[in-house]
Order: C-alpha cells, then sequence, then structure tokens
C-alpha cells in the first residue's frame, strides 16, 4: 500500500512537471508574447521593447525556463503580469467560485443521470425509454451557450425567475448571512441548470447502457429468484456493478471541476477560472496560464487517485 | 446607476496598467489630474481646463511650466495633495523600475520642482507643441501612501490594498470579476461635486448579455454598441442610443516591402477596386464614415482638401496593367513574372466586422482578378506577425490620441525607437516633413506642414484607408445631462442625473 503510495504520488509529480512545461514551452513558442498587445498609437513604440526587457522576455528561453522551475520547486509560482497579483492568491479567490458551480453541476449530472436511467429501465424500449432518450440525446448534441442562452431568455426575462447573470445581485454583494447565501443560490440555478442539463445526457446514456447488460446477469435473476423486486435488483445489485465506467468518466471530470467551463462562466459572467484563464492566455500572462495549469494537472492526478479508491470500494475484485 | 464593462480593472495604479480594459475611465474617477483635455480639438489642438491646477503659465522663454494648485484639495484619507505629490508621480512615471507604459512622454521633461506646497515647476529640455499635454499626461498618486512602496516592487503589488484616491468618487467595493461600486466622495474638493450617490461598474463580458441585460433594465448604460444592435436599441422607448465620433479608424494595411505590393499604381488600384463606400455602408450600417487618410477628419490636423478615391474597377485594371499584372494564362488570375496575384489578408478572429470586410474586399478585388485568401487569427498572433513583418496585407485598425504625432506610424521604421509601422512604408519627404510637424510649436505652421504629408501619405496609399467609426453608447432613457464623447465616457459624469 505504502509503495503504491508513493510511486502513485512520484507518477503525479512527473505529471505535473511535464505538463508545466509542455505548455511553458507552448506559451513561449506561441506568436506573440505580452508586450506584442502593446501597439496603439497612443502607447510609444518603445514601451514594448522596454516591457520586454522588463518581464525577462528577451532573454533566452533555457533561462526563462531555468528561472521560473526554480521558483516554481519552492511553491513560488510568482505574480500575474497582467494583475500584478501573485497567482496562488489569485487562483485561491477564484477557483472556489468555479468549484460550487461545476461540483453542483456534476452532482446535477450524475444525479438526474441515474435516476433517468432507472426511470428508463423500469420498461426498456417502451415510450417512456424512447422519449426519454431522445431527449437526453438532444439535451447532450445541442451546445452549452445554446443551452445557457435559452435557459436565460426564458426563466429569466421572460418568467423573471431568476437572475441571468453574475454571482451575487448588488444587494447580496452588501449582505451578509442568510440572504447572501440565499442570493448566491438563487444566481446559481441557470448556470448548474445549462452544466447539468448539457451533461446529463451522456450519464443517463452510459448507465442505462451497462445497466442493461447487468440486468440480465446471473446474480441480478438470482436476486430476482430469492424474491428481491426488479427495482431492488436493479438498485441494489445491478447499479453498484454498472456504476463502474461511470466512475472512471467522473474521474475525468474532474478537470472541468477545476479550470470551468468558459462558456457558461463567460455567458453568466461568473467570476471564475475559465474566465481568468481565457484572458491570461490571450494576454500570454505566462505565469498565471502555467498557476492555472498546474492547479488543473493536480487535479487531474488527484481525480484519478479518487476514481481508483472507489473503484476499489465500488469492486471488491479490484484492490489497491 | 449601473454601467456595463466587459472586464475588471486589473489594477487600479495607472502606472501598471497596461491600458487594455478601458480601466483608465475608471481610474481617472478615482484620482486627481493637474488639468482636464477638453474634446474640442476639431480646430485646435485640445485646450485644457482646470482640475488640481487652477492656473498655470509658461516662463518667457517656454522652458518652465508653473501650476498653482488648489489649497483645499484632499486624498481620500484627509491629507493634503500638494506639490510633492505631482513630483513623487513624476519620479514615479519617468522611473524604469516602475516601468510605466507613458514613460517616453516625460523624456522633455528634465525635472520637477516643488516650489511651495501649491505651486510646482516642470523644466522642459526642449521648446516643442505638447508640453502642456505632456506635463499633464497621467494622474497624480499619493505619495504618502504609495510613497511607501520601493519602485522595484510596482510590478508586483496589489494598490488596491493600499488604496488612496482623489477623485470625485472613492472604491466603495470591489468584487473581483464582477462588480465595482464606487460612491461619491463627500470630501471631494472639486466643483461640480457629482450628483449621483453611487456609480456601479458591472462586469459582463459577453456583449449579447450587455444588451439582453440593458433591456430587462439591469444595465443602465451600455457602452460601444454594435452597428447591427443600433436599430433594436433605438426602437426601444426606454433607452436612449448616442452616437459620436470615436478616434478609431480602420484600413487595409499592404505590407509594403513585399515586392507585390511595392509599387504605388498597385496599391492605388487596389484601392480603387475596393468599393469603400458600399463597404463600410454595408457593414456599418450608418455608423461610421469613409476614411481619406492618415488623419481622424474630427481633428484639427485634418486636411480638408484630400481627395476622396471613388470606386472605379475600370481604372484600377489600368494601373494594374502598366504594372505589369496580366492575365497571360487565361486563368481568370492576373500574373506577372509567372507568379499569381494572390495573397492572405489577415483579420483578428474575434471580431465580426471585420471578417465581413474581408469578404467584402476578397469579392471586389476577385473582380479584378486578384485572389485574396481571408485568413482570422487570434489577436496576440495577428500582432506578432505583423510585427515581425510577416503577413501579406491585414485589415488593421487604429484608435488614435489627441496628440497629432504621425512618427510611430508613418516614419521610416526605426529600430532603435521602435515603431508600429509595420506596413514598412518608408518615404524620405514624409520622413522630413513629420521630424519638421513635431518640433513646430506653432500649430498653425504644423498644420501647413501636416497638410502635406497627408497629401503625399494618400498619393502613395501605402495602405487603403477604410473607415473611421462611431462609438454608439446606449443609455437608459431616465439617465439625463451625460455628454458622450471620445473625451471618455464619464467625461462630464459629475451632471449626470437621474430623470422621471
Amino acid at each position: 500500500m505504502l509503495r503504491w503510495s508513493l510511486h502513485r504520488i512520484a507518477a503525479g509529480v512527473a505529471l505535473v512537471w511535464l505538463v508545466a512545461t509542455f505548455t511553458f514551452l507552448l506559451v513561449s513558442l506561441a506568436p506573440g508574447d505580452f508586450a506584442t498587445r502593446l501597439t496603439d498609437p497612443r502607447i510609444p513604440p518603445a514601451a514594448r521593447a522596454r516591457w520586454r526587457r522588463d518581464f525577462g522576455l528577451d532573454r533566452p528561453l533555457p533561462l526563462r525556463y531555468a528561472s521560473w522551475l526554480g521558483a516554481a520547486v519552492t511553491g513560488d509560482l510568482g505574480s500575474s503580469w497582467i494583475y500584478k497579483q501573485k497567482v496562488v492568491a489569485m487562483l485561491a479567490s477564484v477557483l472556489p467560485n468555479t468549484l460550487l458551480l461545476t461540483s453542483l453541476g456534476l452532482a446535477l449530472e450524475l444525479g438526474g443521470g441515474v435516476a433517468l436511467a432507472i426511470v428508463q429501465l423500469r420498461k426498456p424500449h417502451g415510450t417512456g425509454d424512447r422519449i426519454i432518450t431522445l431527449a437526453t440525446l438532444a439535451a447532450y448534441a445541442l451546445p452549452a451557450f445554446g443551452v445557457a442562452l435559452g435557459l436565460i431568455a426564458l426563466l429569466s426575462y421572460r418568467l423573471h425567475l431568476f437572475p441571468p447573470s453574475h454571482m451575487l445581485s448588488l444587494e447580496g454583494e452588501m449582505a451578509h448571512g442568510w440572504p447572501r447565501l440565499v442570493d448566491t443560490a438563487r444566481h446559481l440555478v441557470l448556470p448548474v441548470a445549462a452544466i447539468g442539463v448539457t451533461g446529463v445526457g451522456a450519464v443517463a446514456r452510459y448507465l442505462r447502457g451497462s445497466l442493461l447488460d447487468e440486468r440480465t446477469e446471473q446474480y441480478v435473476l438470482a436476486a430476482r429468484a430469492r424474491g428481491c423486486s426488479q427495482r431492488q435488483a436493479l438498485v441494489r445489485h445491478a447499479l453498484p456493478n454498472a456504476v463502474l465506467p461511470l466512475i472512471t468518466m467522473m474521474g475525468m471530470s474532474l478537470p472541468f471541476l477545476v479550470s470551468g467551463s468558459l462558456v457558461i462562466e463567460v455567458v453568466f459572467s461568473w467570476p471564475g477560472m475559465g474566465q481568468v484563464m481565457y484572458n491570461a492566455a490571450l494576454g500570454r500572462d505566462l505565469p498565471l496560464v502555467l498557476g492555472g495549469t498546474i492547479v488543473a494537472t493536480v487535479a487531474v492526478v488527484v481525480g484519478n487517485l479518487l476514481a481508483d479508491v472507489a473503484y476499489a470500494v465500488a469492486d471488491p475484485r479490484v484492490r489497491v | 446607476m449601473i454601467v456595463a464593462t466587459t472586464a475588471d480593472v486589473t489594477t487600479f495604479n495607472e502606472y501598471q496598467s497596461t491600458q487594455e480594459t478601458g480601466e483608465l475611465d475608471t481610474i481617472d474617477l478615482l484620482f486627481p489630474a493637474l488639468m482636464t483635455e477638453q474634446p474640442d480639438y476639431q480646430l485646435h489642438p485640445p485646450s485644457f481646463a482646470p482640475r488640481l491646477a487652477t492656473s498655470w503659465e509658461f516662463s518667457s522663454n517656454n522652458r518652465t511650466l508653473t501650476f498653482h494648485l488648489r489649497p483645499d484639495a484632499r486624498w481620500s484619507d484627509g491629507v493634503p495633495v500638494t506639490a510633492d505629490d505631482v513630483r513623487f508621480t513624476f519620479q514615479a512615471q519617468k522611473d524604469a523600475r516602475v516601468g510605466s507604459l507613458g514613460m517616453e512622454m516625460k523624456d522633455f521633461i528634465r525635472d520637477v520642482e516643488v516650489v511651495d506646497p501649491h505651486t510646482v515647476r516642470f523644466n522642459f529640455t526642449r521648446v516643442y507643441p505638447y508640453q502642456l499635454m505632456d506635463a499633464n499626461d497621467g494622474h497624480i498618486v499619493p505619495a504618502h501612501a504609495w510613497g511607501k512602496v520601493p519602485f522595484e516592487k510596482w510590478h508586483t503589488t496589489d494598490f488596491e490594498k493600499i488604496l488612496v484616491t482623489g477623485g470625485p468618487f472613492r472604491l466603495a467595493a470591489h468584487t473581483p470579476q464582477q462588480t465595482i461600486i464606487l460612491e461619491r466622495d463627500p470630501g471631494y474638493w472639486g466643483s461640480p461635486r457629482p450628483n449621483l450617490d453611487r456609480l456601479v461598474l458591472r462586469v459582463v463580458p459577453d456583449m449579447a448579455s450587455q444588451l439582453e441585460q440593458l433591456f430587462a433594465g439591469q444595465l443602465n448604460v451600455v457602452q460601444a454598441v454594435s452597428p447591427q444592435e443600433a436599430d433594436r436599441v433605438q426602437a426601444n422607448r426606454d433607452l436612449n442610443l448616442v452616437e459620436f465620433p470615436s478616434r478609431m479608424w480602420g484600413m487595409v494595411g499592404w505590407n509594403n516591402r513585399l515586392p507585390m505590393f511595392a509599387d504605388r499604381r498597385v496599391r492605388k488600384a487596389l484601392s480603387l477596386g475596393i468599393n469603400r463606400k458600399s463597404l463600410v455602408d454595408t457593414v456599418f450600417r450608418g455608423h461610421a464614415t469613409l476614411s481619406a487618410g492618415p488623419v481622424l477628419s474630427s481633428t484639427w490636423a485634418y486636411n480638408r482638401t484630400l481627395p476622396q478615391l471613388s470606386y472605379d474597377p475600370v481604372q484600377a485594371a489600368q494601373l494594374l496593367a502598366q504594372a505589369g499584372w496580366r492575365d497571360s494564362n487565361g486563368d481568370g488570375i492576373l500574373d506577372r513574372d509567372g507568379k499569381p496575384f494572390a495573397f492572405d489578408l489577415l483579420y483578428p478572429a474575434s471580431n465580426t466586422l471585420r471578417r465581413q470586410m474581408a469578404l467584402l474586399i476578397q469579392a471586389d478585388l476577385a473582380r479584378l482578378g486578384i485572389k485574396v485568401r481571408p485568413i482570422q487569427m487570434e489577436f496576440t498572433s495577428l500582432i506578432a506577425r505583423t510585427e515581425a513583418g510577416d503577413f501579406d496585407a491585414t485589415i488593421w485598425v487604429w484608435v488614435d490620441a489627441t496628440k497629432v504625432d504621425l512618427t510611430s506610424t508613418w516614419s521610416t521604421p526605426s529600430p532603435s525607437q521602435g515603431t508600429n509601422n509595420f506596413i514598412g512604408y518608408s518615404n524620405p519627404d514624409v520622413d522630413r516633413l513629420i521630424a519638421a510637424a513635431r518640433e513646430e510649436p506653432d500649430y498653425t505652421r504644423a498644420k501647413v506642414l501636416l497638410d502635406r504629408i497627408q497629401e503625399l501619405i494618400v498619393a502613395d496609399q501605402p495602405a487603403t484607408f477604410l473607415y473611421e467609426s462611431k462609438l454608439l453608447v446606449a443609455t437608459s432613457r431616465k439617465l439625463r445631462g451625460a455628454d458622450f464623447n471620445a473625451a471618455g465616457l464619464f467625461f462630464n459624469v459629475d451632471e449626470w442625473y437621474w430623470g422621471t
């Protein structure tokens, strides 16, 4: 167990280093740098060359990489070039917002998907099953921004049920305690729904497929023979086995949890990782891009680890 | 009053700003400046109104400029705003460790002397037309608060934590990526004081969402409405649409270094062969005017006698033939020395207006037998390629300063000074005249030189001048008293008020 853990941790660290190095190269080799965008007749052109010196962009690539890595291993990810704030502090301020949004979105995806699949399997290939299959497929095929705009148009502008954007209303930003929580919850409804609606289809499809397979397995039939109801046999016996591919799928979704859905964040003016990382990439804000990438990579590593553990819990044959 | 903005303020310290997100508009509400530049540059260079300075005068040899400051000016923490703050600001602007974008504007100011707490003197190394503008450039920052941070730490300091302001508004709250709430500073010494108690900037990155929220009444002001949406805003009874000339103008920049575009007959043919009037009318739906040359028609420096090239494909074809471009192999595309007349036209991916322009240009030039391949690129990559001279042609947009100085964009590129002349235009006569014009302290005499420069550049057609766009600001009809103009969204924010 200890060896296994050490092995996994070492592999994880190596992966983070590889991804960070690759990102460093990609951003550095991409056309343009942080100073490129200072093209404006109102800004003296000499300022560009000056900024390249100031931010060390005129130094050779290996040198820049070495000094970044040297600082990074000590935990110093530097300061954002655009925002002049510590990268760690910036990410720490936006990451919770994204996590709140995406974890609720994923929970809705998962919960909704499981519920739908179970409903569908009451009568496989019946009318209900077909309608749900069609609906989930359609939702899966829809682009996230389309769903988001549709939800806003209907539930916000037409029916005035939920706010169309932001994490808090102006009153909410001033409030504390319960009113603030309620306000945040109201603002969460539409973006979470937008994530859930588009994702629920995939979960339902996966689960329906594997449940359909498991349903005819002998252990399920045996459970039925022992007098379990159809529903009990499905939920208690077949579901734990059918859920295995889903665990892998969820493990793979962890980077989404962290890096967020850019489209959803932009449409809903949500103050999260997606938006910050997007602007950082466009502005070639190397320290911020690298910081965000590292956080996302760590999430993947942790996600896979959790998926493995979850696998072991769900499937007694797997032992870590 | 809730104003939409596409991006949050990245820093409240102007001298650390990349000036990309329009945050200077916000900074202008929070910090004092010596004077306020007026948007009256149609007939003469802009004049200045008193702000922190009540009056100013030049010495007899014009090398010294003395400002008299308001004795009652205070920072938001009650500390007086004095000549020391002005000198400290100048030191920050000039310091290489601070790396302010406008540093070079202070090149000819030798030093700033404190005469007494309310009198400050700027000493210049030379006499030139924009002394007043260069002295005024940048807001005054608090020496007593920010002087504690050594200049080498400015790059990595979060100035919001030590924010001390001195403007009509002060910062009440800031939720990153969401909201900036400004409130009227009761201790503000300037006049008039704003009518509004609060001014809220709400970050809404998506333009379509901004408009929808304006329609829903959740926003009161949306800057930069796209021309396609103008009719929809105008049709709404609760909204007002204000239109005014911006300082933004667009052109097709031809890479003058390439053999294909080196001949000015060819460049003129391209300008004649693009139906510019129809292009501007189609894309901007009447919210832009045709551009004739390198100087904005809304400024005093514009040469009003410049000829406007009309759409003339026949003359264009003749010019191309004179330059040796003929369809010798009958494939419908002109060629010369066995090479077809074909090039890539670059434009930024995020900009739908410029995509439409690229397609219209492609269609127009196809009729002349020129093959244009429109290519969209991510913005920073596009600039990197033009900066490196690695492009054929690009649809480019400039936002001009009120200082009319054509050096960086139209003088022969100088490696030591840096340049914005990406298209590689070079005409020694133009270089000489530009250098003379920027030295000429008398603007009426400078105007004569500038008129001649514009004639020469237009005759050379290093670029095809396309349009000068107008800015469209949509507001709630209840907002009264606002005078929107190119000087900035909040130019007369003191006079805004809520009507019924």
